[in-house]
């Protein structure tokens, strides 16, 4: 072949220019496009981020006591300098009203990280923490302390403690059966579905022995709240949730390669299944430590990640972030409208995502691209 | 990074979650089994009611001057002796018991009283002032103690016109008994409200409201009363200075157990019964019959029957408000009577006729089988009959159905008694499921 006659591409003619007129590796188009194109992951990120200190001042103000977004950061400010000017604002925003923020903040992300773990370890779309069995755990738990008394804490522990260790049962039981059949993502998913049924059912019998009241508040917890939350429980969420997510994003190269399948994760010196039981092991213990406090909110964990590839791509350096301070904003403004849309009366934030995560999904099961299915 | 420090970083994260839960259940919980024993057993939960019984009299300050006297307070026989609540029993109990007695006349000062957690509340006294109730059974006692006309604002689930005459216009706390704090507070600017009814089923928010009530300072007090429901209509009718109404209605309650006692107390082979709670859902496989529970015991139909001596099925376990069961399990105990309360079945829309074909159309589909339908021993009324204020009046009439020597005029009187008293503003007429219902 003659090689003058060869078609040149853009690219090539980019390097051989600046190999034989010295260019600037650092000036070169491909390599200013793909700072370009980094840089336009990173104002998504900065934009989600932006849109969750609005939703964060948002919620501050939602209530019947009227307090702006400037009033409410003032009171916050005068609180932490010592300089309490209006005491019933001041407990209004930093007792009552912040906690549930925060609370929606820390569990958004956390919920959100979860579950584009999940989708990237089992490559699959609808893997989130619910779909594990964790939330089924958990509610088990719940079901037990509120309908039988039977707890391994006493008094007001009891609920928070009994969905901690329960939710902890279906991660082990997932990875055992991981160990038994040297399991695929989908047999791993199924084992998931199947202890979340085993659960579900264990607690509708618990269920029948059940009072109204215990019946009332079972629900409230099944349905998903962030009422309730003090500041001592935001901080065991916020540690907890804070190692997960910080592990998850260290982690992000690895579940990159572990999305590409196990063959392409081992010859690049990843050991798969034991990536995947990493993950497990930091999705139940931030979904635990989250469903722990708020109850069962589902729809975060699946949506968030799914919303925020559209814009960032399937690059875990940037998708996880991204979809923590996406899930915050989105559980945040779930509640925002729970609380206001046919206030006094509250409608609890689980029932607003499953309002809003349902359309969603199915909106992104249709446009999106059978490969994925595959 | 390296995949065994990251396990290793895993696994010390779970162990230190652990641990703080560990941490936390050691050191939280519930109070002291010695404060138990000092906790109020009457109806009357107040600070000052040192004798135990329904009222603040002159019998609580001999008591008091008794142990003064004595030098020595015995806080598990008199647990309320220490009306101003500052840890000793002195002359200064007397002399803020006196002023307490005073009720609408008394100069301002706080009445202390044990709350639904057995904790010590307190309210700003003389409450005269506009009141909140957070859900119908608080709405219902205000009516009891004769305060409507002050309830200025309210938890508007299961209210209906003809109970709550007028409740629309009131200030609204939301539909559910779950209220909000901020929108409790509201009320208190929006309808003047100067104390509130709270709602104190486990699963409410009163806690919260309080916590939230008291941190800004509100001029609003959260009355949260004793779970029982003679203890709620005591303990508000002294808190709220209405004690005549509520001593009106301990004096029948009263009238009504003595005249139980005495016509049916030896009564030897009575009739065995049990007790059904019927939902719209309710078939021959699956029936639901009331039992004991915090429920229960505080008031309600089984609670009731229990103080008859019919012998009364239950199914176990009984630490539930009601277990479920079969139409085989009903024959096999073989009851004398069937009493049901129809819950979410009849509709307050219903006329008696309409009732009337519904009850009996339910005892053809599910109680067929048995004997009591045979024997047409099947009663049936509302819940809101025998699990409201107006279950004691409705006794004699139940039993009246179970036992002869329940004279008829009698329960008929005791029913119209609570109408006539103006303890509700409904009536049979236009309530038609709370009336009572016979093969």
């Amino acid at each position: 072949m003659d090689g003058e006659n060869v078609k040149e591409s853009k690219a090539s003619r980019s390097v051989r220019e600046w190999m034989t007129k010295g260019q600037d590796v650092e000036t070169s188009k491909p390599v200013l496009d793909y700072k370009k194109y980094v840089a336009r992951k990173w104002a998504f990120i900065l934009t989600f981020a932006a849109a969750t200190f609005l939703a964060v001042g948002w919620g501050m103000c939602v209530g019947v006591t009227d307090i702006t977004v400037i009033e409410a950061y003032e009171t916050l400010w005068n609180h932490l300098t010592g300089n309490i000017t209006h005491v019933d604002w001041d407990y209004t925003i930093v007792e009552y009203r912040l906690p549930r923020v925060c609370a929606g903040l820390v569990a958004g992300a956390g919920l959100a990280t979860a579950g584009c773990v999940m989708q990237s370890v089992l490559k699959n779309p609808l893997a989130d923490p619910y779909t594990t069995g964790v939330s089924s755990g958990a509610g088990f738990g719940a079901t037990l302390a509120i309908t039988v008394g039977a707890s391994v804490a006493g008094g007001s522990l009891a609920i928070i403690t009994n969905a901690f260790i329960f939710s902890l049962i279906p991660t082990f039981v997932i990875i055992s059966v991981s160990k038994l059949k040297k399991a695929s993502p989908t047999v791993m998913i199924m084992a998931g579905i199947a202890v979340m049924y085993i659960f579900n059912a264990m607690s509708t019998v618990l269920k029948l022995w059940a009072d109204p009241d215990a019946l009332s508040a079972l629900y409230r917890w099944q349905v998903g709240t962030l009422g309730g939350i003090g500041w001592d429980n935001v901080q065991i969420m916020f540690v907890v949730t804070l190692i997960g997510c910080a592990l998850s994003m260290a982690l992000s190269r690895e579940l990159n390669l572990l999305s590409t399948g196990d063959e392409n994760a081992r010859a690049l010196g990843i050991d798969a299944g034991k990536m995947r039981i990493i993950c497990f092991l930091l999705v139940a213990l931030v979904s635990a430590a989250i469903v722990s406090f708020t109850g069962l909110i589902g729809f975060v964990g699946l949506v968030a990640p799914h919303i925020v590839r559209l814009f960032i791509g399937a690059d875990n350096k940037y998708l996880l972030p991204a979809s923590a301070f996406f899930g915050a904003a989105l559980l945040i403004i779930s509640d925002i409208i729970g609380r206001t849309v046919l206030s006094p009366t509250v409608l609890q934030v689980g029932v607003i995502t499953a309002f809003l995560g349902g359309p969603m999904f199915l909106w992104l099961i249709i446009r999106k691209d059978n490969s994925i299915w595959g | 990074m390296n995949q065994k420090a990251i396990i290793a970083i895993v696994l010390v994260a779970i162990l230190a979650v652990a641990a703080i839960a560990a941490a936390l259940m050691l050191t939280g919980g519930d109070k002291s089994s010695d404060e138990e024993k000092y906790l109020a057993t009457g109806n009357l939960t107040v600070l000052g009611n040192a004798d135990n019984d329904n009222k603040l009299t002159d019998h609580d300050i001999e008591i008091i001057n008794d142990i003064i006297k004595a030098g020595v307070w015995n806080k598990k026989a008199y647990p309320l002796a220490d009306a101003n609540n500052d840890g000793v029993v002195n002359e200064s109990d007397i002399s803020y018991l006196k002023n307490l007695m005073k009720g609408k006349n008394a100069t301002p000062t706080k009445m202390y009283y044990y709350n639904t957690w057995n904790e010590i509340g307190s309210v700003r006294f003389p409450v005269t002032g506009n009141i909140g109730t957070m859900y119908w059974e608080q709405a219902d006692l205000a009516i009891l103690l004769g305060l409507w006309d002050r309830v200025k604002a309210v938890g508007s689930g299961s209210l209906s016109e003809e109970k709550n005459p007028g409740w629309q216009s009131l200030y609204s706390y939301g539909k559910g008994y779950n209220a909000e704090p901020e929108v409790v507070a509201k009320s208190y600017e929006a309808a003047g409200v100067t104390a509130v009814i709270a709602y104190i089923q486990g699963d409410g928010t009163a806690k919260d409201i309080d916590a939230y009530l008291k941190g800004t300072n509100s001029k609003i007090d959260l009355l949260c009363l004793p779970t029982s429901m003679n203890g709620r209509v005591v303990t508000a009718g002294v808190l709220l200075c209405c004690e005549e109404q509520s001593e009106k209605y301990m004096k029948y309650y009263d009238e009504v157990m003595a005249y139980v006692q005495d016509k049916i107390g030896n009564v030897k082979d009575a009739p065995s019964c049990v007790t059904v709670m019927m939902r719209s859902t309710t078939t021959t496989a699956d029936i639901r019959f009331l039992n004991m529970s915090t429920t229960g015991e505080s008031n309600g139909l089984y609670t009731y029957m229990l103080q008859s001596p019919s012998e009364v099925y239950i199914v176990e376990p009984t630490n539930s408000y009601a277990t479920h069961t079969d139409i085989e399990w009903l024959n096999s105990k073989n009851p004398d009577w069937i009493i049901f309360c129809s819950s979410g079945a009849w509709t307050t829309g219903n006329t008696q006729e309409q009732n009337m074909a519904q009850f009996k159309q339910e005892c053809d589909d599910i109680f067929s089988s048995t004997t009591a339908y045979k024997n047409k021993h099947i009663v049936a009324t509302a819940n809101g009959t025998m699990n409201s204020f107006f279950g004691c009046f409705a006794y004699p009439k139940l039993l009246s159905y179970l036992y002869d020597e329940i004279e008829d005029d009698y329960a008929d009187k005791m029913v119209q008694a609570f109408f006539d008293e103006k303890f509700a503003y409904y009536t049979l007429d236009n309530m038609p499921s709370y009336q009572f219902y016979s093969m």
